[in-house]
């Protein structure tokens, strides 16, 4: 969502937009019969009904008209859910783990969210608009006043330059990963209590998406504390942290003083830290968990057989692709464009996908499958290594291995860590090379063992892991398709693809931008671009809850959107 | 030599295997590849493993002080041990004074409980069974200790839990809940892990005491106890158990030990924040000073332990105490 009028054209159009919301909302507290538009968001699964959702009064800004509710929300209660481990660390800045964002992310708020019902648009929250300049150079940020921290003190324009120039601008100690993105921020001014401005050295369309940053007070950056700490977790969030019991819980409390009236339902959150995924799938049959979200695939006969209705099966692709990156300085063969060719024609994806998630996932391009910058499938099917006709496929792969000089096939050691889906999937790509002679064995390690080969490059292919962002195409392919980055294992540059991805980066319009990344996104799969065999979407997401006790909306960005401000439990 | 420079003798070899202990840990770990500074970046799937920012990598190394030399980091560390000054989990940044505050008594608590459990179990068994051997009481405990002997604690852990919600739909309420607090809670988290821990480890001791009071039962002592007249009660109460039960008592001692480490497949399935799913998980983090220390604690318990058992001998036998003068 972007503005490019005048400051005058924009105010009218928030106030016709505003003044329309109010009115849907006001419709909203009390049901009416009849339908809504259905919004297109993440896809559920036919195995259960979907629970009721609720209006959401916190729709400031959004274009996306939600549900209709079944029944009005109850107050009060302790919601329970599980995570796999102990944050590593509190710092909304810094961690990237799930089980801290879980806990992190209802306690603090950035300027923009995911809209909970669309997951193409952001959706103001500590900024009641914004504003692109024409040159694009310029973003310009309204906050919302009368906005408290946790500790009382009032949000202004202060403490989110302070947030935004901590992350852009790390002080020393501070470790955000992010910060290749932000490289194109030039300044940032607050030239009034409650107006951010971003300067930009040169336009990059990502940067609405990137500044979705989790702002602290000022005076709390300012002293210098270890925002890590578990006491310096403030924010303006609908939660507030009430305890941390290390490898027991923990413990979120209501904010009496949120500034969205009426939320939260809630009356807390606790997060129990359980590592056994057994124990979680017993505890949530019990009731004494209202939400799980294993990471593989939970026993679903089970649990369908023991709660029948009372049971909603969420699933996404997890947005994380995967590929095999192969290293053409450790392995003479790789050299040749049409080996790594030979490699990827003979890998059947649809049949991988089958195999490793039981059908739960699909193909896709490089983009998440079900976002907005996907690749068309009829396209896709064009790429090497996706067409139906897999015999075919197959039957080029050897001719093109003859014509580079290896009938015989060759040798390779594939470098995987252990543990699902990992092994699964790199045997899949084992059984795949051998029927054009690629005799390869796996090289299986421990993780800190794995990551240590990774970085000093000692491997002939490994898989290879890219996070994606559902909104901002870029985000992937900035990590590996320039020349001077970490994820650019085979130093394979090709400036032409640099060249796209810049476009990419810098094209404003929205449609001309999609078929650059549809382009991208084919040439990298076709050509494998960059030494990377891309292999598809091999891990879920899942969110279980059962209607009965707990009426949730999954948030599109996982647990980077999962406020739980409009949770609440039916008993 | 006497009782007190035996003692002292011991207690300063102890202290030299505790320092062997943590020496060879310390060097296995730094010498393993990937660090917590890796691994922290990498993410749990190792997904960030690509994309590593070396520059971020190296302030990371920095914080957690992995850029000193290895001697320096080692003296620090034993150094901390001995002045109190444990330091901080690489992890979490808590202090390990306080990780270990949360964890040992529940630990201490578990592996107490489980052991006097198998007590309970075993030792009637393992002396009826030792009684009447050859007798069907003997072999259905010989066949039922077997399985049990067989049957991985985790699963069995699992499977209980699965029963209890499926049959009754109950389970224990999850996140560990202090005695003090809420003392019905508490027990009701503490009795399955106890109950399931204590039946394995009492598999183990019927079977020893079974064989101990065996032997004891040919010794011409006791044929002369039965050549006296005593009512078989007293033969086995007083000749027969007090020689039998030292080796079981010994394995019993020394088990514990390794007990009050952690029982990580109980901590897991039962969800208790225990010593032994601290240290596991340290490992697998790299959080080195976690590693450490648990060591060097564990290491220290051992030799206290060992040397306890051990001074009770030297109490109890005086065929022992002799050896020693």
């Amino acid at each position: 969502m972007s503005w490019r009028g005048t400051r005058r054209q924009l105010l009218l159009w928030t106030t016709v937009a505003t003044g329309g919301l109010l009115a849907a909302c006001r419709q909203q507290e009390t049901p009416t019969p009849g339908t809504s538009t259905q919004v297109p968001g993440p896809s559920p699964t036919s195995a259960a009904p979907v629970g009721a959702q609720t209006p959401t009064a916190e729709q400031q800004g959004a274009t996306t008209p939600a549900p209709q509710p079944t029944e009005p929300p109850r107050r009060g209660g302790i919601l329970a859910f599980a995570i796999d481990a102990d944050p590593p660390g509190f710092d909304i800045h810094q961690q990237l783990t799930a089980a801290a964002l879980w806990i992190l992310t209802p306690c603090i708020e950035p300027l923009l969210r995911g809209d909970p019902y669309d997951p193409t648009k952001l959706v103001p929250a500590l900024a009641t608009e914004y504003e692109i300049s024409e040159d694009r150079l310029t973003y310009t940020f309204r906050i919302k006043q009368g906005v408290k921290f946790h500790d009382g003190a009032p949000l202004t324009s202060r403490d989110v330059r302070a947030s935004l120039e901590r992350v852009v601008w790390p002080p020393e100690g501070v470790a955000v990963q992010r910060r290749t993105t932000f490289q194109v921020v030039d300044a940032i001014e607050n030239p009034d209590d409650y107006t951010v401005r971003v300067h930009l050295k040169r336009p990059d369309s990502s940067m609405l998406t990137a500044l979705q940053v989790g702002i602290y007070p000022a005076h709390l950056i300012e002293s210098g504390a270890d925002l890590n700490r578990p006491e310096n977790v403030i924010g303006t969030g609908p939660f507030r942290l009430k305890r941390y019991t290390p490898s027991v819980s923990v413990e979120l409390e209501r904010n009496p003083e949120y500034h969205v009236e009426g939320l939260p339902y809630l009356d807390g959150i606790t997060a129990y830290i359980m590592p056994d995924p057994n124990t979680v799938v017993t505890a949530f049959l019990s009731g004494q968990l209202h939400i799980i979200r294993p990471l593989f695939q939970p026993p679903l006969d089970l649990l369908q057989r023991q709660l029948g209705d009372d049971l909603v099966v969420e699933h996404r692709p997890t947005p994380v692709n995967w590929g095999i990156t192969v290293m053409p300085s450790k392995l003479d063969p790789w050299k040749d464009p049409r080996v790594r060719l030979a490699a990827s024609l003979v890998i059947d994806r649809d049949a991988m996908h089958q195999a490793i998630t039981r059908g739960y996932t699909k193909i896709g391009g490089q983009q998440y499958p079900d976002g907005p910058w996907a690749l068309p499938l009829e396209r896709l099917r064009q790429a090497a290594g996706f067409s139906t006709d897999k015999n075919a496929e197959i039957e080029r792969a050897r001719q093109l291995m003859a014509e580079a000089g290896y009938a015989n096939g060759f040798d390779v050691r594939i470098l995987t860590a252990q543990g699902e889906p990992n092994e699964p999937a790199m045997l899949f790509v084992r059984d795949a090379w051998a029927k054009i002679g690629i005799r390869a064995t796996l090289d299986v390690k421990e993780l800190g063992l794995f990551v240590s080969d990774i970085i000093n490059r000692n491997f002939e292919a490994t898989q290879s892991i890219f996070p994606v962002s559902i909104a901002d195409p870029t985000l992937v392919w900035r990590e590996f398709v320039p020349c001077d980055t970490g994820g650019n294992f085979a130093n394979i540059c090709q400036d032409d693809y640099v060249q796209l991805l810049d476009q990419i980066i810098t094209e404003a319009d929205d449609t001309r931008r999609k078929q650059l990344v549809n382009e991208l996104d084919f040439r990298l799969i076709d050509e494998v671009g960059n030494a990377r065999i891309f292999l598809g979407w091999l891990t879920i997401t899942w969110g279980l809850y059962r209607p009965s006790l707990v009426t949730w909306t999954w948030g599109p960005y996982g647990p980077a959107d999962e406020t739980h401000m409009t949770t609440w439990l039916k008993q | 030599m006497s009782l007190v420079s035996y003692t002292i003798r011991r207690l300063l070899a102890g202290i030299v295997v505790v320092i062997v202990a943590t020496l060879g840990v310390f060097l296995f770990m730094r010498l393993a590849p990937g660090d917590l500074a890796l691994l922290m970046l990498a993410g749990p799937g190792g997904q960030g493993a690509t994309s590593l920012d070396p520059q971020v990598l190296a302030e990371i190394r920095h914080q957690l002080g992995l850029d000193k030399p290895l001697l320096l980091q080692y003296l620090d560390f034993l150094g901390g041990l001995v002045t109190g000054d444990w330091g901080e989990s690489f992890w979490t940044r808590r202090p390990l004074a306080d990780e270990l505050a949360a964890r040992l008594p529940i630990t201490i608590e578990i592996a107490l409980l489980s052991e006097l459990t198998a007590w309970i179990i075993a030792l009637p068994l393992g002396i009826l069974a030792a009684v009447r051997r050859g007798g069907w009481f003997d072999s259905l405990v010989r066949v039922v200790t077997t399985i049990g002997l067989s049957i991985p604690i985790f699963w069995l852990g699992t499977l209980i839990l699965l029963a209890l919600v499926i049959g009754f739909d109950w389970m224990p309420p999850v996140g560990i809940r202090p005695f003090r607090e809420q003392p019905l809670a508490h027990l009701q988290q503490v009795a399955l892990p106890v109950i399931t821990l204590g039946a394995a480890l009492a598999t183990s001791q019927i079977r020893l005491i079974r064989a101990e009071v065996l032997e004891t039962l040919g010794e011409p002592y006791v044929q002369t106890a039965r050549a006296k007249g005593l009512h078989e009660r007293t033969v086995l109460v007083h000749h027969v158990l007090r020689n039998a039960l030292l080796a079981p008592l010994t394995y019993s001692g020394v088990r514990l030990g390794v007990l009050l480490g952690g029982i990580v497949l109980v901590e897991t399935v039962f969800n208790i924040p225990g010593l032994g799913r601290l240290l596991v998980d340290a490992v697998v983090r790299r959080d080195y000073p976690v590693v450490q220390l648990v060591v060097a604690l564990q290491a220290a318990l051992f030799v206290l332990i060992n040397l306890i058992v051990d001074l009770a001998y030297v109490i109890v036998d005086p065929r022992v105490r002799a050896q020693i003068r």
